[in-house]
Order: C-alpha cells, then structure tokens, then sequence
C-alpha cells in the first residue's frame, strides 16, 4: 500500500506554467520507495519539467510536490543531498578528467578521508566503464561516454533516489543493456525515477509507470496492472479456403468485438479482437475449424506490451482533447 | 579509525560554497593560465608605462618625465585595463554555464545558489586582485620610483591599490550582476562598456544633476592619482558610493540568479 511513508515522491496539482503554456497541469504523482518507476510521454508530455521542479531547478506554478516528505520549494538543498541525477544531455566541465569530476562531485557531499573517496571513484569508474579513460579530459569523450559518466555521478554518492532523465537515450544496445543492469543493482538501496522513450527498456526492469500526455497524467499503475488492465484482446489466425464464411460465423459471436481480414501470400490474415477472453479461449478456434473446407494454419493470441498500452493511452487522450 | 566517507555539515545559506570555491579556483591557479594572464596584464599596463620612460631617452628626449605625468599615465591606463578585464573575464562567467546547461547541472547538488555566485565573486576578484593588481602594481611602482628618482612612499601606494580594488570590484560585481540578468553576452558587454566610459555619459547626467559625476567609481583612479602623489584623499563620496553599487549590484544578482528557472 502507498503510505505517505512509503512513498518517496508525492506531488499534489503540482502545476507548470510557461508564459500561457502550461507545460504541466495538476499533476499527482506517487513513487513508491525502492521501485524503479518508469516516467513515460511523448516529446513535450512534461517529463524534463516534472523533474525540474523535482530538483528545485524551476518553481512550480500551483501546487506542492514532496520527496522524501520535503517540500520541493523551501527545502530543495536537504532533498538534493539525497538525491542522483542524470540530466537529458549530461554537460561536464569539459577540461577535467571524469576522476576530478567525481572527485568534485563527492566535495558537495563529503569531507573525506581522503583514500575513501578515491576508492570510491575507483569502484564507481569500473561499474560504469570509464576506468581506462578516467584520466583524460571529458572534451574528448563520445555521447556515449558521456552518458555514463553522467551515471557514475548520479550515484557515485550512493543516493536513496536516482533521478534519470532518458539515461539510455545516447547508447549503443550493449550500453543501454549496461545501464538496465546498474538500474537493476541500484534497486537493493534506492528508489530510481526514470524517464524514458524507449519502452522495451520500461518494461524489462521497471516496477511501477506513469503516463504523461501534454502535460496530463494520463495513467499511473504498477507494470503488471497496466499491462492487464486493457479491455481487447487480439487473435491472429491464418487460414487457408473460404475465409469469408469462416468471418461471418465469428463475427456473429457476441463477444466477437472485431474482425479484419486480409490477403497474404494467398492465404487469409483474420485479426480479431475479442471481449471476452474465456469464451474466445473456449471456442474460437473450434468455430473457425467447424467451417467446411477452411484450415488454420497460424493461431495465436497477441500479447499486448508496453508499446501497444501506451499509444492506446496517449491516442485515446488525443482522441478526447 | 573512521571506515566511512564523512557527509558535510548541513548549512544551508552557504551550502557548497567551499567545493564551488575550489573549482573557480583552479580555473584562475593552474600555470598555463598565470603566465596567459601575467604576460597580458604586464603588455597592457607595466610595458605602456615602461615606454615613455625607458624609449623616451632613447628617442633623444633630453627632459626627464615629470613624476605627476607618470602617475598621471599609470592611472589612467591602469584603471581602464582593470575594467576592461574585468568585464572580459567575466562576461561568460554566468552566461556561458546558463547556456551550457553547466548550471543547472552544478545546481542539481546541494549548493545555494547564493554560494555559487559568491564563489564567482570571491575567487575572480582573488585571481584579478593577484594577477592584476598586486603583481602589475610591484612592476609599477618600480618603474614610477625610477621616474621618480627615489621610492615612493610605500603606505600611500598601497592606499591607492586599495582604491584601485575597490574600483575593480565595481566591474566584477556590476558584470556578474548583468549575467544574472542577461541569457547572452551582448547586453553585458554593451552595458558594462557604456558604463565603463561613464565620464562621457555623466557628463551629459551631470548637466541635469548637479555633482552626478562625482558619485561615479571613476572618482577612484583620480583619487588613487592624488594620493600616490602624497595628497590627501578628495573626497570620500565615491569611496562610499561605489562600496553602495557593490553591495547592490551582488544583492541584485543574488535575488535574481535566485529566480531563474533552469
């Protein structure tokens, strides 16, 4: 259950407004402790804003936001002393090394000893890969270097919440596959507030994810939740012969929602949608094969992932605006 | 024996100030940048000195400079290559980490930003204070006792340093105080500089209001003038007025690099 003590994040109406845009409208916000929390929206949805505001980058207009039951506006510096980040485009001081970066990063937390602190570097640089370039200006770096630099800062100071902004966005699969799993590790101590494009990612490792649409959120909901939570469920079916009698006969069913055929390879493609999962798991397939002369040469049940779930959200809040 | 890393004393107001401290001042303390530094303050300020004295007998001037002349020349140039440099170095002070995103990224720790831009202040006035005025004020003072025929009178020189810190600290502060207020170096260096030629614009001001010039930081080079020449101070007004600009154009910065929303 999302106490308020087990809850790491809570925004209450927590509003943003550009000028007369508003780049985020009353929003309600809940993370959980020690989960890895999935912030999804397409491009402009609020999700930079919302981390802003998080991290006392920006003010909100309207509304309150709390972080480890902080309030956002008149303690920002006691949140940010526990807290990692990772900004979209992660900008450095170009001339130093990743060593004295994260050496200068741990002075705004630490005082020392000293061969702590080294050591510390040392462990951080060979989790993330930079242990051979530790030494070497950050000017020569690629964006994918970069990034996990980035990520050797956010948590180089064993934060209790990571806050990642599109953390795989610039890497290479292996890269994007390295930072799932440091994600992964990071769980045992933290709470990891992500945002993020890429939905196969979200659903491999996070928990709990939030939908943001223009500003709005439009969903929020432990993974599993979202991912059972639609409505339609699909079949794919091959079928050689008279394919019309074999679509009339399940479209006649009335937990038959749809139907759609098409011609491939000479052969008939039926998508159907049904409402009903039992009954359809019961009897669609002895329908279609009670149909004279008509073979099944693919049946399959269409497993609806994050992709499918979330533009089913994102276009039905566009359908309604 | 301590086994773990020591977390900071929590202090809000000048939260990361010393780490912040730190960085600026490396950027000022490493050789490359003391010798770029040294070698262009000394071409600006200790060589055009050093020429009417050293190539004028060369040239066949037989009459030896006039001591007020020389000093006359020392403040003069002095005062404008410390203004000018401080508005050079210090243009992209602000700006360039706001458009960066360096910025936001330093701020994302837990630093104030009131520590972020008192270590601005602290560490290039330290670094133009060194480089600037203590190494080229030695290199002049030299050259002015050898105008002068004998060593100045130590304590007045330095006095007039003070003063000439003082005025420095005007361009630092006011400099800092426009890239607060401005996204793009333009505006600070378009008004840093009018206000750099603020004699011709007080001038005008002066005509409507009566002693405005004398309210101006540029009071200070000429007070600086008088009492390297073993004169009494002027006037104390500008010294007054110009700590007043000071402390306002940092508060003014503080306030509104405070309300800027990254």
């Amino acid at each position: 259950m999302n106490t308020p003590e087990n809850l790491v994040i809570e925004t209450s109406g927590l509003t943003k407004t550009y000028k007369d845009v508003k780049a985020l409208s009353s929003l309600n916000l809940k993370v959980p402790k020690n989960s890895i929390f999935g912030f999804l929206g397409p491009n402009g949805a609020g999700k930079t804003t919302t981390i802003k505001l998080l991290l006392g980058l920006s003010n909100p207009t309207e509304g309150e936001g709390k972080v480890f039951g902080a309030d956002i506006k008149s303690e920002s510096i006691a949140i940010r002393r526990r807290i990692g980040y990772l900004a979209q485009t992660p900008v450095f001081y170009d001339h130093m090394t990743s060593r004295e970066t994260l050496r200068y990063k741990l002075g705004f937390f630490f005082s020392g000893p000293k061969d702590l602190i080294e050591e510390r570097i040392q462990e951080t640089l060979e989790l993330v890969g930079l242990d051979d370039k530790a030494d070497r200006p950050i000017e020569g770096f690629s964006g994918g270097e970069r990034q996990r630099l980035g990520i050797a800062l956010a948590q180089v100071t064993h934060p209790d919440l990571l806050i990642l902004d599109e953390p795989a966005a610039n890497l290479d699969p292996m890269g994007r596959h390295d930072v799932l799993e440091i994600m992964e590790k990071l769980r045992e101590h933290a709470t990891v507030f992500y945002s993020t494009h890429i939905l196969d990612d979200v659903q491999k490792v996070s928990d709990t994810v939030a939908i943001l649409n223009k500003g709005v959120l439009v969903a929020q909901a432990p993974i599993e939740e979202l991912l059972q939570g639609s409505s339609s469920i699909t079949y794919n079916v091959i079928v050689e012969g008279p394919s019309d009698e074999a679509h009339k006969l399940v479209s006649s069913q009335e937990w038959v929602t749809s139907v759609k055929a098409q011609e491939e390879n000479g052969d008939t493609k039926l998508l159907i949608t049904v409402a009903d999962e039992t009954k359809a798991k019961s009897e669609l397939l002895r329908l279609l094969m009670s149909v004279s002369g008509v073979l099944v040469t693919e049946f399959v049940r269409n497993k609806l992932d994050l992709e499918d779930v979330f533009m089913s959200i994102v276009e039905g809040a566009n359908d309604d605006d | 024996m301590t086994t773990e890393l020591q977390p900071l004393p929590e202090k809000e107001m000048l939260s990361g100030f010393r780490n912040m401290l730190r960085i600026e001042n490396s950027r000022w303390w490493n050789m490359k940048n003391i010798l770029t530094q040294s070698i262009i303050w000394l071409a600006c300020v200790s060589f055009i000195l050093a020429m009417p004295v050293v190539i004028g007998p060369m040239m066949g001037e037989s009459e030896a400079m006039p001591i007020e002349e020389g000093v006359n020349i020392f403040t003069s140039v002095f005062s404008l290559v410390l203004a000018f440099g401080s508005v050079i170095l210090l243009q992209g002070s602000l700006v360039g980490e706001k458009q960066s995103g360096t910025a936001a990224w330093i701020l994302s720790n837990p630093i104030s930003r009131i520590s972020y831009i008192l270590s601005k202040l602290v560490s290039n006035t330290v670094g133009i204070m060194s480089v600037g005025i203590i190494l080229q004020g030695a290199v002049s003072y030299l050259i002015l006792s050898y105008v002068n025929g004998a060593a100045l009178p130590i304590a007045s020189y330095v006095t007039a340093m003070g003063l000439l810190t003082l005025y420095t600290l005007f361009y630092i502060s006011l400099t800092l105080m426009l890239g607060s207020v401005f996204n793009k170096r333009g505006p600070i260096l378009g008004i840093a500089m009018m206000i750099v030629f603020q004699d011709f614009l007080g001038g005008i001001i002066d005509n409507i209001i009566k002693g405005f010039t004398s309210i101006l930081p540029n009071r200070l080079y000429e007070a600086a003038e008088a009492v390297i020449l073993g004169n009494p101070l002027p006037s104390i007004v500008p010294v007054a007025t110009t700590v007043i600009f000071i402390v306002l154009f940092m508060g003014l910065a503080i306030w509104k690099f405070n309300k800027t929303e990254f």
